[in-house]
């Protein structure tokens, strides 16, 4: 037993030691190279941009489901879509614009129900993606990471640490020149995915039927209230905006979808429309049920644009 | 809690060290320790059922010893068929009911009656399948005098909560497992580590080859109407690896989990994709269902048709396999699956080769051509029979065939097709065709230098960790939900 013991702690010393050495010494073009890296652009963008302005925060139901430009011009003010990957979860993303929010500005939360499921606690706390963006793309990042918060990245910090490596050994997804979809060069001048809209659709699985078992991620709500709250200090509006999404995964998930709803409403948090509103057909959606195609991001983008002029005077 | 998370290495981790450390020399104390552990894993993963675990042990512990005692046969009788209700009745509510009430309505609606009933909401507990099987053979084995009961209530709990076996299998007998936690357990450095190595390749599979290959024939399945034949048999190819490599993988690591707690559990696969014909592989193929159902179902079934001769052998056949396809749950593309696969036996019957094991020498490298031929063929019909499987209709099972079945099955499939994961795939078998006769593929003492051995295990646990994510760590595995 002391012998497998021994061996048993020294493999996992091997494994560590190799992980450590991995996240802290080696580079990670590739991953600098894909959307993530697009996080600089982003908050470069937002704080040269005066107030009053529209901010879109989300997943990227958002960054592949919105033509910023339609906006801005309908409502005469610079609109940053920061929005990139759900992955990073709602708190980085609500803590990462905090410092440019100002008065008379509207933020718009588009995120996916995920970012308020038990199940899903990556989906707020953030997971391997936060991990690569605040050891590799912007390291002041950490600052908004709370304790618990690393707890939770805790479990997604060896992946990032061997995909790393895997990258170094095996560059087989560096497919990050200019034109490729997932680059950081796919977004626009005010930070939507662009260039997929002249792309042919691909096919793309459902999400999976709820169980009836889902439930509500408290700390979720707890903090959009809190940012709620922040953003009205700041003289500034919040608004939600539900995602999004192709008509199979919106039945699949309906169940949880409508708890969601349900749970924005007995916080009174400014929910502008209902999210079956943003429930799509099929031949709208490019790759996955929340990424828009050109056809279906001029869809979201009128409603959009709808919903916004219930809380912003042209 | 699923085994590819990292709450279970923690779970198992101190489960481990009590066992051995603080429990080691007090048998009861450390059976209790196994069970407080399974109901905590149960727990954990499916709390609203741990209470109906609890009482289908309860009941089945009383059960078995009263039907022990009994003499009478008319009461011993009576008894036995109250645990045959009672597992059954349990498996038919929670399981079937629904799919027999929609039947109703369905066929009703056919010839214009509308009938008032209505389905339930009915959640499926975890492992339901798997430990009412085994409850249910410990009584059938009581009742027929193969086995004794056990006596002692800590022993049989264990024996139905067992951990690693819960939530998919093997479906391991009461005369394996109860005389296994009725004496004391010892620890080996080589079942150890050969069980941790099994743990290891387990979740290669689990993570790297079965969500990959899921993932990808997921898109296809769910899109097969604008995607061409080609692509279509590359999802029936990925959907077969991938729930193949799932359980199985599954499978490893239970067997693992088991022998690093000191038990020898039921081996559950054994290469079935060389099967050399359909017989041979559900010999292969979820060992200890089939051999469940051969022994509580087929054997009695074939002992009363025998006098039909080989058509009766046939109809044992059949309904045998319909019993293993309904198994997977309560849909017709379950029973289709399980007809046709019964059908695949009646040449095998009527030319006399059902039962005779083909077996590729093991000291060869490469099979013979006949080998192949034969190999291909079965492995041919088992993807293509997989549609049926996994198709989430009979009337998609249709539309996804007539599809595969076109001109296009010759195009080239172009993107709707990772090719990297289909070399992958391949790379898979290929290494599990050199490992055939292994209990696992990391059983390799003959690669002389243990450095180039913890090269490889360090290779392949750097790869789990990073598949981890972007495989989706959450994914469940399959065989869970039947």
């Amino acid at each position: 037993m002391k012998k497998f013991i021994l061996k048993a702690i020294a493999f996992l010393v091997i494994i560590g030691a190799i992980l450590l050495a991995s996240l802290f010494l080696l580079p990670n073009n590739v991953f600098k190279n894909t959307l993530m890296g697009g996080l600089i652009e982003k908050n470069a963008l937002l704080a040269r941009s005066g107030s009053p302005k529209i901010i879109l925060i989300g997943g990227s139901s958002v960054s592949y489901g919105t033509d910023s430009r339609k906006i801005s011009e309908a409502f005469h003010m610079p609109v940053i879509d920061m929005a990139i990957s759900a992955d990073i979860g709602l708190k980085f993303m609500g803590d990462d614009i905090k410092p440019y929010i100002n008065k008379g500005d509207v933020v718009v939360v588009g995120v996916e129900n995920f970012a308020f499921a038990k199940d899903y606690p990556e989906d707020f706390e953030g997971s391997e993606t936060l991990v690569g963006i605040i050891f590799d793309i912007d390291q002041d990042g950490k600052r908004y990471i709370d304790f618990k918060q690393w707890v939770e990245l805790s479990a997604y910090i060896p992946q990032y640490s061997a995909s790393k490596l895997v990258n170094l050994i095996t560059p087989v997804f560096k497919r990050t020149g200019s034109n490729y979809l997932y680059s950081r060069k796919s977004f626009n001048q005010y930070g939507d995915s662009y260039l997929h809209w002249t792309m042919p659709n691909e096919p793309f699985a459902d999400d999976e039927k709820c169980t009836g078992k889902e439930e509500i991620n408290p700390d979720a709500f707890a903090y959009l209230n809190q940012f709620n709250k922040y953003v009205l200090s700041r003289g500034a509006t919040m608004v939600i905006i539900p995602p999004a999404t192709e008509n199979a995964s919106y039945q699949n998930r309906e169940f949880f979808i409508k708890k969601v709803e349900a749970e924005f409403k007995r916080n009174r948090l400014p929910l502008i429309a209902e999210p079956s509103r943003y429930r799509f057909q099929r031949k709208y959606f490019f790759n996955m049920p929340y990424h828009l195609n050109k056809s279906g991001v001029d869809l979201r983008t009128g409603l959009v644009i709808q919903d916004l002029s219930k809380v912003i005077l042209k | 809690m699923i085994f590819n998370s990292i709450s279970f290495l923690i779970f198992f981790a101190i489960v481990f060290i009590l066992y051995w450390f603080v429990s080691e020399k007090n048998l009861k104390l450390q059976n209790l320790l196994l069970l407080a552990a399974s109901y905590a894993f149960y727990y954990w993963a499916d709390s609203y059922f741990l209470i109906l675990l609890i009482g289908s042990s309860a009941f089945n512990y009383l059960l078995g010893i009263y039907l022990d005692k009994t003499v009478s046969g008319k009461k011993k009788r009576l008894l036995f068929y109250l645990g045959i209700v009672q597992a059954l009745g349990t498996l038919l509510y929670f399981k079937y009911f629904n799919f027999f009430i929609a039947s109703i309505i369905g066929a009703f609606s056919s010839i214009n009656i509308s009938l008032n009933i209505h389905t339930l909401q009915i959640i499926l507990p975890l492992g339901l399948s798997f430990y009412t099987f085994r409850t249910l053979s410990y009584i059938i084995d009581i009742y027929r005098g193969k086995i004794e009961p056990a006596n002692d209530w800590v022993v049989f709990f264990c024996y139905v909560a067992f951990f690693p076996c819960i939530s998919s299998g093997p479906i391991d007998r009461a005369d394996l497992l109860i005389p296994q936690l009725e004496k004391k357990r010892t620890f080996t450095y080589d079942t150890g580590v050969d069980g941790a190595r099994q743990i290891l390749w387990g979740l290669f599979k689990k993570v790297i080859i079965a969500n990959s290959c899921t993932a990808a024939s997921d898109v296809i399945f769910q899109n097969y109407s604008i995607l061409p034949g080609s692509a279509l048999l590359m999802g029936a190819f990925f959907f077969t690896i991938g729930l193949y490599a799932d359980f199985s993988g599954y499978s490893d690591m239970a067997i693992g989990l088991g022998r690093l707690l000191g038990f020898q559990l039921t081996k559950n696969f054994n290469y079935p994709f060389f099967a050399q014909n359909v017989a041979d592989y559900w010999r292969r193929w979820h060992m200890s269902l089939t051999s469940w159902v051969t022994d509580y179902v087929f054997t009695p079934l074939s002992i009363a048709f025998r006098d039909l001769g080989k058509p009766g052998l046939i109809a044992a056949i059949i309904l045998n396999m319909v019993v293993v396809g309904l198994w997977h749950g309560a849909r017709w593309t379950f029973v289709l699956y399980g007809f046709i696969m019964g059908l695949y036996f009646i040449p095998l019957i009527l030319t006399g080769n059902m039962g005779k094991k083909k077996i590729v020498e093991e000291d060869k490298l490469l099979p013979s051509f006949a080998q192949l031929r034969n190999m291909l063929a079965t492995f041919t019909l088992v993807v293509v029979t997989n549609v049926i499987f996994r198709a989430n209709s009979v009337a998609d099972a249709i539309h996804y065939y007539s599809g595969l079945f076109s001109a296009s099955l010759f195009s080239f499939p172009g993107k709707n097709v990772d090719l990297r994961l289909l070399v992958l795939a391949i790379a898979f078998l290929c290494i599990e065709w050199v490992q055939r006769n292994k209990d696992h593929v990391l059983q390799i003492q003959r690669i002389a230098s243990p450095g180039l051995r913890w090269g490889i295990y360090i290779m392949i646990t750097l790869a789990i960790v990073d598949y981890w994510t972007s495989s989706g760590h959450k994914s469940g595995f399959i065989y869970v939900k039947f």
